[in-house]
């Protein structure tokens, strides 16, 4: 066989590297599960049936890991159903079944045999018999001219019977190791990398490029850990100095443990009964957790340090910075150029100040002197990009509906909803003037010319809308004369323009129709002698 | 076909793999088409809960003395369930969309993993576009219901069987071409 072996070593050498492979990757892969210690059942079997059932189960936010090895909270919370349900004495089938039936056959890593997935399961197999139906014709089609018909093909004028019937072997033969070659490379590589039951190999232990990072990072880690550790343990032996809670609090921000760092600023805000500086303290460590969103609670202790000393830095900075996470950019304004004023000109957050100041600013598109520091834009940029995000969002969305609306001006219904999310928006000249376009459009319905008329009343816009505040009365009048609320408007808007006489009129005329014992009436009666 | 090497003619066996490369790469072009056009959201989980009876969730009311609430109390005209949470910030981003929403059809919320408290402030500062509120404290009433992330939110018929099920804030494009045809659709 002269030919064959010089397709040997190249064989070998795929071989080779298929197995390297294999064995580099199970060599690599050590078992990581994000299960913590209190989850765990005290029953070995049962928990280790849980340990079984988590790595076949997918988790849904981050979908390429078992639930047994992602840290996410739902990944947390259906383990923890798992084991309520194993405790609870169901078999393995019911609790994979129970989960499926909410979560979706998506929820198994590994699809179920089902008559929609047997194209699925059978794709390989399927795939196998082509490819080997394929080779089996080349060597019949290789063979038969040399076998069956003695003389030799138009094609093949020149080949001996031998020379043919050499060629055709090598050739089969050659098909057969690369048809193995590739089965057998995809057998081992399904089996080191692609079961759902691998458990996930970290990041870190891929490469030795990423191994000798994560020894510096060790080491920086190791001196944190020092450091959280010498925290600590001042705190236990001295638990009544503030100082230590404080340094503890630092020292788990920055080994990135935000529950201790809570902890041991909630203690600190104890001892110290309230300072206001640890109470924003504690407001931005819950911020930081949160991603930079001020969350409710956060708020309420920035509005607390507030309380105590209107001038505490960090809390006026997180109370604009909520601020602008609202869309109010006039108080973030207000907030943060308040800061300006109680912080020295030196001081280390001036430049993020005033970039954060112009940034609200040209997002509510107020007029503000500043002097922006472009070095800081960058940051401020990045750190506001989800916010801004979401005010992009918010206001295309309201924009949207709005210029349809502009388009089709006669859906009563759809200024009206316009005008309830730009009341949520706290837009309210917008609201109004959405209202005064329902009305327009729903003209023969009365209740729309009162809310816009309410609305306008409400805001004190009768200035601004004089002129449609007339043609809705108008209309009111002419179709529910005697309502209540149309003399009390009709009396309204007479005082408004000065008209004594006639505001008197409407409003005793109101009056007259009123129950004696009505709760308005006494307000009534005050307004007429206010006249 | 005299100057290809082997000499033979071309079979029609080599068109095999092309035609089954051609085939996949139209499917996987349709799917690419369908996900820049924004008809098909790769972030949309399949749905087994769609076409099934909501699941009987009944949690404690928001306004503790009114006892519990689930959706099953609204049975006879369709409902809207959004479940929500103080602490998420796309929640606030849809809460105009809820406002706009609420004129429509009639909204559950559910304040998934959310303190009492921080609850209400949130309704105070972003609009109470609901009906009622269950305080959903551990999760198990978004866990019966399949949610894998706030906010998300239903729409059931009268009958309480899920029409429609949506991952994720209520932007313009769910509002107008989603939830608003088949809530009027429904009417």
């Amino acid at each position: 066989m002269p030919l064959s072996s010089a397709t040997r070593p190249m064989r070998r050498w795929a071989l080779l590297i298929c197995l390297g492979l294999a064995a580099a990757v199970t060599g690599a892969a050590t078992p990581a599960n994000a299960l913590t210690p209190e989850e765990m059942l005290a029953d070995p079997v049962l928990e280790q049936r849980a340990r079984d059932l988590s790595q076949g189960l997918r988790c849904l936010v981050c979908q390429n890991q078992s639930i047994d090895d992602s840290d996410a909270e739902l990944a947390r919370d259906l383990r923890t159903e798992v084991r309520r349900r194993l405790t609870a004495g169901q078999s393995d089938a019911d609790i994979l079944d129970a989960i499926r039936d909410t979560y979706g056959d998506y929820v198994l890593l590994n699809p179920p045999i089902a008559p929609s997935t047997w194209i699925l399961w059978a794709a390989p197999a399927i795939i196998l018999a082509g490819g080997a139906l394929l080779v089996f014709a080349a060597r019949r089609r290789d063979d038969i001219p040399d076998k069956d018909s003695p003389l030799p093909a138009r094609e093949t004028p020149a080949r001996s019977p031998e020379h043919v019937s050499l060629k055709s072997s090598v050739a089969g033969r050659q098909a057969v190791a690369l048809f193995s070659l590739v089965v057998g490379c995809s057998l081992l590589i399904y089996l080191a990398l692609g079961r759902a039951d691998l458990p996930d190999r970290p990041l870190a232990e891929r490469t030795a490029e990423i191994a000798a990072l994560k020894d510096t990072a060790q080491q920086d880690n190791a001196d944190r850990v020092a450091r959280f550790d010498a925290a600590r343990a001042a705190v236990e032996a001295e638990p009544e100095r503030v100082s230590n809670w404080l340094e503890l609090a630092m020292a788990a921000a920055d080994a990135g443990r935000s529950e201790t760092e809570v902890t041991a600023l909630r203690q600190a805000m104890v001892l110290t009964d309230d300072d206001p500086t640890i109470v924003s303290m504690l407001a931005e460590a819950l911020s930081r957790a949160a991603d930079g969103q001020i969350t409710i609670p956060a708020r309420a202790l920035v509005e607390q340090a507030l309380a105590a000393n209107p001038a505490e830095p960090r809390a006026l900075f997180l109370y604009g910075l909520a601020a602008y996470q609202d869309g109010d950019y006039a108080a973030a304004i207000d907030n943060w150029q308040q800061l300006q004023r109680v912080s020295s000109a030196d001081a280390p957050w001036m430049p993020l100040l005033a970039d954060n100041i112009a940034d609200a600013a040209a997002a509510g598109g107020i007029e503000v002197p500043v002097s922006p520091g472009p070095d800081a834009a960058d940051i401020a940029a990045a750190s506001e990009m989800s916010t801004e995000d979401r005010d992009a969002m918010i206001a295309g969305m309201v924009d949207g509906l709005a210029a349809r609306l502009e388009d089709n001006p006669e859906d009563g219904p759809g200024w009206q909803r316009l005008a309830r999310a730009y009341d949520v928006l706290g837009r309210t000249e917008a609201a109004q003037d959405a209202l005064v376009s329902a009305a327009d459009a729903l003209i023969a319905d009365a209740d729309a010319q009162l809310a816009a008329l309410q609305a306008i009343v409400a805001g004190n816009a009768e200035d601004r809308l004089a002129d449609d505040a007339d043609r809705l009365l108008a209309r009111l009048v002419e179709m529910a004369p005697a309502r209540p609320e149309t003399l009390y408007l009709r009396g309204h808007f007479a005082a408004t323009n000065g008209d004594v006489e006639a505001a008197r009129a409407f409003w005793q005329q109101l009056l007259d129709r009123l129950p004696e014992d009505a709760p308005i009436a006494g307000q009534l009666r005050a307004a007429i002698e206010a006249l | 076909m005299q100057d290809r090497p082997s000499g033979r003619p071309l079979r029609a066996s080599f068109l095999i793999p092309l035609v089954a490369f051609l085939v996949l790469a139209g499917f996987a072009t349709a799917a690419l088409m369908a996900t820049l056009r924004g008809e098909r959201d790769v972030s949309q989980l399949p749905s087994t809960m769609i076409g099934k009876a909501v699941p009987d969730v009944v949690l404690p009311r928001l306004d503790a003395e009114a006892g519990d609430v689930g959706p099953a109390q609204f049975a006879g005209a369709p409902l809207l369930v959004n479940v929500f949470a103080s602490w998420c910030a796309p929640c606030r981003a849809e809460a105009p969309a809820l406002a706009i929403l609420e004129e429509d059809i009639r909204i559950l919320g559910i304040a998934y993993k959310d303190k009492p408290a921080d609850t209400r402030a949130f309704l105070q500062q972003y609009g109470n576009p609901f009906v009622a509120i269950g305080v959903d404290r551990d999760g198990a009433g978004g866990m019966a219901l399949g949610v894998y992330g706030v906010p998300e939110t239903f729409l059931l018929d009268a009958d309480g069987t899920i029409l429609l099920r949506h991952a994720g804030p209520i932007d313009r494009r769910v509002l107008e071409d989603i939830l608003l045809p088949r809530i009027q659709e429904l009417q």
